[in-house]
């Protein structure tokens, strides 16, 4: 994007040193930040919007505005805290503007165990044996994603950020501004539902 | 088993967040519960599952246009600073 180099990848590699520099208008600390969180930011906005022309389009959106508002990083927070907000909001305001769709409720559903939910722990379909990779066919791909869908944008936000980012909970509770107790929460939720969807299918397609 | 105490606490089993005090009495609990150990089982596969599944860089077309639209929009940037 430029050839006016101002920092050293090697010298200044951390991505807060990125940050540093890009907010000084630097494009070579900016193709760098690019490259260690282009896939990331697609995850993300791809798991949220779950269409790939908006996925690509958030993801270009994020990335400008990470080279606007770099200036603004003060180092509150860990540089990819900072970055998986400014991605996380985009993909958010992406999905307000956005008519909704039909989404599991919430608080009156399975998902609202605190309001008496029982998790089915007395009839565990049998799950296969073996490695987990042995069972990512096409199948359970679909069912994984179609689940995800399924899940309220706050639910499918934290899945996301814990379970593909590996996130803690703690740098998941700076960039939503949780509690960790909320984030703990969201994510066994969110868990507990896709297992279940899983458990179905496991009884409906592994009988032994 | 199904309070939502109990719940949290298989969550933070498999997040390995439990006190190595508390973990030992989990676990012994799952040897003599194998309901309680199949559901345990399951939840780490879905963490695990969902985890190959939704990994996934950005493809390749994407990644192109993504460096056109940035760098047409850096030098929009640029223009309008001069």
């Amino acid at each position: 994007m430029s050839d006016a180099l101002t920092i050293e990848p090697e010298i200044a590699s951390t991505d807060e040193d990125l940050l540093a520099a890009i907010g000084k208008a630097d494009e070579v600390a900016f193709e760098e930040l690019v490259r260690r969180y282009r896939d990331r930011v697609y995850r993300l906005t791809i798991g949220m919007l779950k269409n790939t022309a908006e996925a690509e389009e958030v993801c270009q959106e994020v990335f400008l505005t990470l080279f606007q508002k770099a200036y603004t990083y003060k180092g509150k927070s860990s540089a990819s805290t900072w970055i998986y907000r400014v991605a996380t909001n985009c993909a958010l305001m992406k999905l307000r503007r956005q008519t909704k769709t039909p989404e599991l409720a919430v608080e009156s559903g399975w998902l609202g165990f605190e309001e008496g939910y029982r998790a089915p722990m007395e009839h565990v379909a049998k799950w296969p044996k073996g490695p987990e990779k042995a069972l990512l066919n096409n199948e359970i791909r679909v069912l994984i994603e179609s689940a995800l869908t399924q899940l309220p944008e706050k639910y499918r936000i934290v899945l996301l950020l814990k379970d593909v980012e590996g996130l803690s909970l703690s740098e998941i509770s700076q960039t939503l501004g949780l509690t960790v107790a909320s984030v703990k929460s969201r994510i066994h939720r969110s868990r507990l539902y896709i297992r279940e969807q899983l458990d179905n299918y496991f009884k409906e397609n592994h009988r032994e | 088993m199904n309070n939502p105490k109990f719940i949290e606490l298989i969550g933070d089993y498999c997040n390995d967040s439990l006190d190595p005090k508390d973990r030992e009495i989990f676990a012994r609990k799952l040897q003599s519960e194998p309901n309680l150990a199949s559901f345990l089982r399951s939840y780490e596969m879905t963490t695990t599952l969902c985890s190959e599944i939704l990994k996934r860089g950005i493809p390749d077309g994407a990644q192109d246009r993504l460096n056109t639209y940035l760098k047409s929009h850096i030098e929009k940037l640029k223009t309008k600073e001069l």
